[in-house]
């Protein structure tokens, strides 16, 4: 599953830390989903939707080997 | 399952606890411990069978198992910072590998003519491997 976690965070202009906080997650999280090392839960996913307005859909898309 | 942890105040206290067992029981039999390792440099030295004349001298203090068994125990189920699903994925895949290393070792050791492993033995070993997996899990990303 790719995300668009890093382009949103630009345009948004907040740090990883920043998503992290706003979260409530570790800085560690954010730079593994972001690259894409871990995929998150459906809640967590949520809430990273929700921070930057979008659906979650917006944000997360499935791959094909997925 | 939800699994509840200790608060994050807890490692401090495991960690100093471990530290203070640890070098506590170093200094406790000091002279012993020397000795000991210089007469086994000497039956080295003199080509004599290893520790075959070793008197048997009480290294540790007591309870010193348990403590150290004790602070590790603790260290190991208190929160982090921030306690998130990622850390819990990373807490659970350290478990499985230390796990898997000491049904390794278990194994290893039998096969090495060690058939009376005690479980007192395995149970902080595994700990002990599960702190040093998680730490460096915590760290790769």
């Amino acid at each position: 599953m790719k995300n668009t976690i890093k382009v949103e965070r630009a345009i948004k202009d907040i740090t990883q830390a920043d998503l992290a906080d706003l979260i409530q997650v570790s800085r560690q999280t954010i730079n593994a989903i972001e690259s894409n090392k871990y995929v998150p839960s459906a809640v967590l996913a949520l809430k990273i939707a929700k921070v930057f307005g979008k659906a979650v859909e917006e944000i997360f898309t499935l791959e094909e080997t997925d | 399952m939800k699994i509840t942890f200790l608060p994050h105040k807890f490692k401090r206290i495991a960690l100093a606890l471990f530290l203070l067992v640890f070098i506590t029981d170093f200094f406790w039999n000091y002279d012993e411990n020397i000795a000991a390792f210089r007469k086994g440099y000497e039956d080295g030295r003199a080509n004599r069978p290893f520790g075959g004349e070793l008197e048997k001298v009480e290294f540790s203090l007591p309870y010193v198992d348990i403590l150290l068994f004790a602070s590790m125990f603790l260290y190991a189920f208190s929160k982090e910072k921030i306690e998130d699903e990622f850390l819990y994925l990373k807490r659970y895949e350290a478990f499985m590998l230390s796990f898997n290393i000491c049904v390794c070792l278990t194994v290893f050791l039998f096969f090495c003519g060690f058939h009376t492993l005690k479980t007192v033995l395995i149970l902080p070993v595994q700990l002990a491997i599960y702190l040093i997996v998680f730490y460096f899990k915590k760290r790769e990303i």
